[in-house]
């Protein structure tokens, strides 16, 4: 069952969805964005004469334990950890993506030593490999894109070998091959486009995934070093005050579930259009 | 017969190649810790003399291989090893601690399936309808949701506003099942509902695609009642890629349970692993990573069984199984 076979839904639906994928991610990210920007200039400071404000013209959700605008910091964490999450699926990507189609083009060695890779791969989720490295090395930002993106390589291993076999099993690559193309001139032309839709989804579908991951860890503290806003740890340092002042759960969470869903969307609407540009083409 | 037998052999083979090369990763990692065990022990400013008889006596003055194939040799006989910072042996504590653990993750597990495949299967019979939409609605959201920030909501409102359950904490199997049940539930709630997401929507997919089967037509015009169509011929074929998706879940179940763990203060497995972790704990550290990897590795390979037992066509297309 590829990626794509899962598409069922009216086109009205998709469209709507798509839609509503891209407003809600621009929702947090265009602001979050400026914001970032604007903080790499002006650091966030503590204030503790105006800590735990209620909303207010000033400050739209309150301020945090430290005094901080709730909403914009945790915007600026978002924008972080969206960024952690995308930077450690393109590396999943890439890794996975030529191993597979390695795998596909190669010997039985290279199936069986890729099959390992992708049975032992899956064995390592994110917290363990991070809890590893951390114990290793300390808590950085280059151990939590690697923790992430070593149990995400797997998936796009087992989907680029399986697309790429089936192309490479076409009469047209067997064309490319007697028209003299060389081998990297077929791949580029023949072989990687008519991967790229499956690859794309897939890959829509593991940045949202890499995102709830990248959130528990640094949530564990085991993402980034501290300075660095990310979304888990906030809500790590906002968890006490659940009781007393309960946006301040709310917000981190809130942005997590529209940023999450929003990826979502935009993937199954993204599949949704590949799999009618297949059909009517 | 023989063929089971060898393929039991292959599958189990397989397996074992998987977890030496997992536990050599695992063991080489901590070997390249930088700083020295002994003196982690020890503190700084212990006698050379002291940290020697300590190297000896550790294995460390070893060359690596020797230590590694040492350490699995150890592991064999049930030795766990000590951890450095309590000083008991990593067994106890893990025993101790698997006490929360394990029910925790079985109990999510139990919930997600109990909620997730039959949700997903009306939503597949009522395909179109309003419950239809309203229930992928609500999968959209839910899978959305991080596990651990869902116990938090929950807490805040089953716990704190409501007084009906524990915020956190967990009572202990020696008061009785029934607390200790209790201060379980949520965080199992918080756990089960993403993966019950999940899982919804993949049996939803997979019950439409047997429903369209012509096999199904042919049952119909037989005759059959509808609840005997669907028990009969439809559950047992959509079960297949259910399983396949739940078996890729697991991982994420048992990290979830580390996670989630940490917000309602449990001390379990997730816990131990942690404070390891700060403590640069390695022998508690290497079991504990060990032990999930292990799980992984075992749970995979039996479910992938069961599914070339359950849909034997698939079998045949499928290469290299036992890897």
């Amino acid at each position: 069952m590829s990626a794509l076979s899962l598409a069922r839904r009216p086109w009205g639906l998709s469209r709507a969805g798509l839609l509503w994928g891209v407003v809600s991610l621009a929702c947090v990210l265009l602001p979050g964005a400026a914001l970032w920007v604007y903080h790499q200039v002006h650091p966030f400071g503590i204030d503790l004469h105006h800590r735990l404000l209620a909303p207010s013209w000033q400050h739209w959700l309150g301020t945090d334990p430290l005094g901080r605008d709730t909403l914009a910091y945790t915007l600026v964490a978002a924008v972080n950890s969206l960024g952690i999450s995308v930077v450690a699926m393109v590396l999943a990507l890439c890794a996975g993506g030529s191993a597979g189609l390695l795998a596909a083009e190669k010997g039985r060695r290279t199936k069986i030593l890729t099959g390992g890779v992708v049975e032992l791969g899956i064995a390592f989720p994110p917290v363990i490999t991070a809890a590893l490295l951390v114990t290793l090395y300390g808590a950085g930002m280059g151990e939590e894109v690697f923790a992430l993106a070593i149990f995400f390589i797997p998936g796009f291993i087992r989907l680029s070998q399986q697309a790429a076999s089936a192309i490479l099993a076409q009469d047209y690559i067997a064309a490319a091959r007697l028209s003299a193309l060389t081998p990297w001139q077929t791949h580029m032309r023949h072989v990687l486009p008519n991967m790229a839709p499956g690859l794309l989804v897939q890959f829509s579908v593991n940045v949202a995934l890499a995102l709830l991951a990248e959130t528990g860890l640094s949530y564990l503290g085991l993402g980034a070093p501290p300075p660095l806003p990310e979304l888990g740890r906030i809500l790590a340092s906002y968890q006490v005050h659940l009781f007393d002042h309960p946006v301040l759960v709310v917000v981190p969470g809130v942005i997590v579930v529209l940023l999450v869903l929003g990826i979502n969307m935009l993937g199954d609407g993204l599949r949704d259009l590949f799999a009618r540009q297949e059909k009517t083409s | 017969m023989l063929s089971s037998v060898k393929g039991f052999l292959r599958f189990a083979g397989g397996r074992l190649v998987l977890l030496v090369l997992a536990s050599a990763l695992i063991f080489s990692c901590m070997a390249l810790l930088p700083g020295d065990p002994a003196e982690v022990i020890l503190g700084v400013d212990a006698q050379p003399e002291t940290l020697a008889a300590l190297h000896h006596k550790m294995g460390l003055d070893q060359p690596f291989a020797v230590q590694y194939v040492q350490w699995l040799g150890r592991l064999f006989q049930g030795n766990f090893g000590e951890s450095y910072s309590y000083n008991v042996p990593v067994w106890q504590l893990l025993s101790e601690r698997l006490q929360l653990s394990a029910p925790l993750a079985g109990l999510a597990l139990v919930l997600a399936v109990a909620l997730g495949v039959p949700l997903g299967g009306l939503a597949a019979i009522k395909r179109g309808s309003s419950a239809d939409i309203v229930l992928m609605g609500g999968i959209q959201l839910t899978k959305a949701v991080p596990d651990f920030w869902l116990g938090m909501v929950l807490t805040g409102f089953f716990a704190l506003t409501l007084h009906w359950l524990p915020a956190g904490g967990f009572a202990g199997w020696e008061s009785g099942p029934w607390p200790a049940f209790k201060s379980l539930l949520l965080p199992a709630v918080a756990l089960a509902l993403p993966q019950a997401a999940v899982l919804a929507r993949y049996t939803r997919s997979a019950v439409i695609a047997v429903l369209e089967e012509p096999f199904v037509l042919t049952a119909r015009a037989h005759g059959l009642s509808e609840p005997a169509v669907l028990l009969r011929h439809v559950l047992p074929r959509s079960l297949p890629p259910v399983l396949a998706v739940l078996s890729l879940q697991i991982p994420l179940l048992l990290s979830g349970t580390i996670i989630v763990e940490n917000v309602f203060n449990l001390k379990g497995t997730g816990a131990l692993l942690l404070d390891a972790v700060n403590q640069r704990d390695v022998p508690v550290v290497q079991i504990c990573v060990l032990l999930i990897v292990a799980l992984v590795i075992f749970e995979k390979g039996l479910s992938e069984r069961v599914e070339n037992r359950l849909n034997p066509r698939a079998h045949s297309d499928k290469e290299g199984q036992g890897v």
